[in-house]
């Protein structure tokens, strides 16, 4: 019981990281076509913001794989 | 789980491939101390000079009521086998564990019989209940409450009267005396040769010698005292050496010495020649110029390029070692996570005192807005706590995002390697004979994600080393600006 409730945090989690950090990377694309010449910028701070998204979300599936599944 | 293959964990041992350190123990006499405190027959040794040293101590001038060994025996082994974290914990630690929950369930009982009497509001049952200390709860047979092992009464009831009169007092109490003198291994090696102790099984001792190889034991300082190859006993004084310590350490020196070499070409003059000085080049001034200038304003930004290169390189050197097979990294350990998060806090408030002073800090910490003064007493209050709260949690984020991506970079690259173990398990179930096909492709495939794996990781050093940075650059920067 307590896996398939682990199995479904992990799942959330994924859901709501990959959803941040696609529409991250889409408007990120967007700009760095419309504009070429700061596409450096807008590189750098594409990363940065998708280095934050990830922090939290390994916090969370750490958190949901060792102290729920006790 | 992971620690054996891949290090993630901190250890008091530096790990090598097997053959080049192999353990050739050939009597009990050869293991080391931390080794041999684990072993069955030393503990129950242990055990038999503690049951004696405890048939003598004094509670109240009398002795224990105790029985003779036999149902302590039964009950600590029980205990050991009943749980697996149970696993190699000698009999004190049985007693002190119970004495825990035994005062556990004193405070329960106590709380739940004064709900009851403050509800039905019957004075003289409070006074009894909450003048009901521990010995008399423990000795009271007919309270009608369930007390984990109530077989060790005896112990427990003279370990509490010793701890709660040592409460205050730094010397170590009856009992801390009572099981050095009882668990001292010199003392079993010197009755080994007196003939007492019989000598370990070949068995035994070959497997221990199998297990101990290629593990190379970080000598202690005098004192220190470690309950596992992994964990060290508790307390203040109890100082004990970890590999990571001395990676970081390895790290530290490999720093000043390329930097001081920089430090000479720099004040030399003259353009960056040749491959490593352009190298090194590339990244201070990468560091100077995009994280520093940017973030701290081009004025002030000279003053933390020192720290914020030493927290790059330092970290950095750090997540690389975990490259490195067998060594780990430091920064997986939220310990070091931590103190570096609390370095970068310490400059944010240090720096922003100095600029504004003390108070100063905390009035720049709320933005300036143009409020009448009725709502200005209300709400500049509750954005303050707010602001602080955000400034606590910001550096404590930086510990955790670093930690997480360490530690989940190699659980993913453990996880990759199981798919081989896994296959190999499975297939030796049903086909002892011959790894077929599956083997092999599995075994591939594990080994090409390992490998992608490993490079993703690589990035991911460079890259959280470059986060950590310049988020500390950013909090510098709004610390010392007006807001």
């Amino acid at each position: 019981m307590t896996l398939t409730t682990t199995a479904i945090g992990v799942g959330l989690v994924v859901i709501g990281a990959a959803y941040g950090i696609g529409r991250l990377a889409a408007s990120a694309l967007e700009s760095m076509a419309r504009q070429p010449e700061v596409a450096g910028s807008v590189q750098t701070a594409m990363i940065i913001s998708a280095a934050l998204i990830e922090g939290f979300t390994f916090y969370a599936l750490y958190i949901c794989s060792t102290a729920v599944g006790k | 789980m992971a620690n054996p293959v891949l290090h993630i964990k901190d250890s008091y041992y530096f790990e090598v491939p097997k053959v080049l350190h192999p353990w050739n123990a050939e009597s009990l006499k050869d293991f080391p101390d931390v080794w041999t405190r684990l072993d069955p027959e030393f503990q129950q040794w242990e055990f038999d000079r503690q049951y004696e040293a405890l048939t003598k101590v004094r509670e109240n001038g009398q002795p224990l009521q105790l029985h003779p060994k036999e149902p302590y025996l039964k009950s600590w082994q029980e205990w050991v086998e009943s749980d697996h974290a149970n696993d190699g914990k000698p009999f004190d630690v049985f007693i002190e564990e119970t004495l825990v929950s035994q005062v556990k369930s004193w405070k329960d009982w106590q709380k739940a019989r004064l709900a009851e009497a403050t509800a039905a509001k019957d004075k003289g049952t409070i006074e009894d209940i909450s003048s009901t200390d521990f010995n008399a709860f423990i000795s009271n047979q007919n309270l009608g409450v369930e007390v984990s092992h109530p077989e060790l009464i005896p112990f427990t009831r003279w370990l509490h009267e010793v701890q709660a009169q040592s409460a205050y007092s730094l010397a170590p109490n009856e009992w801390d005396l009572l099981k050095k003198e009882a668990g001292d291994v010199k003392e079993y090696r010197k009755a080994f040769e007196r003939k007492e102790v019989k000598e370990w099984s070949k068995e035994k001792i070959d497997a221990y010698n199998y297990h101990l190889s290629g593990k190379i034991l970080i000598p202690q300082p005098f004192g220190a005292e470690l309950r596992n190859l992994y964990e060290k006993e508790g307390g203040l004084t109890n100082v004990a050496v970890s590999k990571f310590m001395i990676v970081e350490v390895i790290v530290v020196l490999i720093l000043v010495a390329v930097f001081s070499w920089l430090a000479r070409k720099v004040v030399s003059g003259g353009p960056p020649k040749g491959k490593s000085w352009n190298f090194l080049e590339t990244f201070v001034v990468f560091i100077r110029d995009q994280i520093a200038e940017p973030a701290i304003g081009h004025h002030d930004a000279h003053t933390y390029v020192p720290f914020l290169c030493t927290a790059f390189f330092f970290v950095l050197g750090c997540n690389l070692s975990g490259m490195i097979p067998w060594i780990g990294s430091p920064t997986g350990t939220f310990g070091v996570t931590f103190g570096l998060a609390m370095v970068t806090f310490m400059t944010v408030i240090a720096s922003g005192m100095a600029r504004f002073g003390f108070f100063g800090f905390f009035k720049n910490q709320i933005p300036g807005m143009d409020l009448p003064i009725y709502m200005a007493i209300f709400l500049k209050p509750m954005i303050l706590a707010i602001e602080l709260l955000g400034l606590v949690i910001k550096h404590g984020v930086l510990a955790v995002r670093l930690l997480a991506n360490m530690v989940a970079g190699h659980l993913v690259i453990l996880g990759i390697m199981g798919l081989a173990f896994g296959a190999h398990a499975a297939l030796n179930f049903s086909a002892p004979e011959v790894p077929g096909w599956q083997w092999y492709l599995t075994a591939t495939i594990s080994v090409l994600g390992a490998t992608a794996f490993n490079l993703l990781e690589l990035f991911v050093a460079f890259l959280q080393a470059y986060i950590f940075t310049f988020l500390s650059a950013l909090f510098i920067g709004a610390a010392i600006h007006h807001h």
